[in-house]
């Protein structure tokens, strides 16, 4: 079976290493490297889990996850925010807008990522939410 | 250069009284000559005045001349205090000014290196095509060289964090239980380092007290993680650790024993000190930034604790973290009776 995980990530090498580890661990990945990108992708493609960066040209990560979660057509979708701003101001607000965790890219490699993924992709199939046809 | 400015302003007061003083002595002998009706000639009366008359001239000529030194004085306190004031506030900004450079300088230093290490573990697992064993090996010392860039980072921002007086901790009730259950999986994840050595970990007497810390759960395993990793880092192959906990007194001491290159007697009073390593540790491991047992005890103080340490040079080393149960006791004054 295949989970769509979308990657929100400026950074291309990274999210090429990324997109790298979870195809190869079966996940379907589709990315986006700015604000405007993310919130199309978000809409149309409707994923079972988004890794959110905070830092973005245009929209900021804040603001696309004050978007997912406002809207009710997208507001359980989980996002974990995967990020190298790690102050603890910025991880509080991230929890408090919504985020299921908060993740500091330096501190992971890209094998406890998929870690993280394989956590959460269960959850969503659970609510039967990002199921095709529902 | 301060001092004769000083000196100057005491001077010119001095000077300023004096003459105020004269002029003052002057009017008061008009006045006199006024009401006594018949004129004088100034000061030159002075020479026929009563010894209390005499009194009050000497008394008016050094009063004032003292009055006028005095408000040199408060001229030089006053600029002082206000240069005091300026430069605390200058050194406010510029330590502001460093955290905040400190800060994004590092979150701008993650991303390269987040690249690096990212790319080093997959290139180490061979998963973009296999290396032979000295391409191995580069790998292996490029990875732990990133990772310890990113430790420095870490704690540079920790260190910025706690000078401004930032601190990101939540205090909350754990069971010294689940302290010990932390402390075994710190050495279940440090094992493998420390096989690489031949050095057992071992952690004696199960400690199955019901007692309660008030602590944050990140900072204490970090303290206990630092310390272990320091123990393992100086203590030579074949060597021993030991971690103990116990509940002494409404504290519950953590101590971790090593039988380590140990800390000269020299440096001991300068160990907790920011960046400081001591000589032989130098020697022993290019690793460690001289950061990590003064964040130690800087977290350990900011919960109510205390941490210390007992080493001889060649012998090893014990430092002990102490913590007051259930907020009764204090983590430091104990550790000071010890």
């Amino acid at each position: 079976m295949e989970h769509k995980i979308l990657i929100v990530e400026d950074d291309d090498f990274l999210s090429g290493l990324v997109t790298r580890k979870l195809v190869a661990a079966g996940f379907t990945v589709s990315s986006a490297s700015d604000g405007e990108e993310a919130m199309r992708k978000i809409k149309e493609e409707k994923p079972g889990l988004i890794l959110l960066d905070e830092i973005l040209p245009g929209i900021n990560g804040f603001e696309i996850l004050t978007h997912i979660k406002k809207d009710p057509a997208t507001a359980t979708i989980p996002v974990i925010m995967l990020t190298n701003m790690g102050q603890k101001e910025e991880i509080d607000r991230g929890l408090a807008l919504g985020a299921s965790e908060y993740l500091i890219k330096a501190y992971l490699s890209p094998d406890e990522i998929v870690k993280k993924v394989k956590t959460y992709i269960p959850e969503s199939n659970r609510s039967a939410r990002n199921t095709p046809g529902v | 250069m301060q001092k004769s400015k000083d000196y100057f302003y005491i001077f010119l007061g001095g000077s300023f009284g004096f003459l105020l003083g004269l002029f003052f002595l002057h009017l008061v002998h008009d006045l006199r000559d006024k009401e006594l009706s018949h004129p004088s000639d100034g000061l030159i009366t002075f020479y026929s005045t009563t010894i209390s008359q005499k009194i009050e001239f000497f008394g008016i000529l050094l009063a004032f001349p003292l009055l006028g030194a005095l408000c040199g004085l408060i001229k030089i306190l006053y600029q002082r205090i206000r240069e005091d004031k300026e430069r605390a506030g200058f050194l406010e900004k510029t330590s502001q000014t460093k955290s905040e450079f400190i800060s994004l300088a590092s979150h701008q230093l993650r991303s390269p290196l987040t690249r690096i290490k990212w790319s080093l573990i997959m290139m180490a697992k061979g998963e973009f095509g296999t290396l032979n064993a000295e391409q191995q090996e580069i790998t292996s010392k490029n990875l732990e060289s990133s990772e310890q860039a990113i430790s420095l980072i870490r704690e540079l921002l920790d260190i910025s964090r706690i000078e401004q007086h930032r601190f990101e901790f939540t205090p909350k009730f754990f069971l010294v239980s689940e302290i010990e259950k932390m402390i075994k999986k710190i050495t279940a994840d440090l094992e493998q380092t420390a096989n690489d050595k031949h050095i057992p970990l071992l952690i004696t007497q199960p400690f199955l007290s019901a007692d309660r810390v008030i602590v944050d759960f990140k900072k204490i395993n970090q303290i206990c993680q630092n310390l272990l990793e320091n123990a393992i880092r100086y203590t030579p192959k074949g060597g021993n650790i030991e971690v103990r906990m116990e509940t002494r007194e409404n504290n519950l001491l953590v101590h971790i024993n090593d039988s380590g290159i140990g800390i000269p007697q020299k440096d001991q009073e300068r160990i907790f000190t920011k960046f400081f390593r001591a000589r032989n540790a130098r020697l022993a491991s290019e690793e460690g930034t001289g950061l990590g047992l003064y964040l130690c005890r800087e977290w350990v103080r900011i919960q109510g604790g205390g941490i210390s340490f007992i080493s001889q040079e060649g012998k090893g080393s014990t430092f002990t973290v102490s913590l007051p149960l259930k907020g009764r006791g204090t983590g430091e004054g104990f550790l000071k009776a010890l």
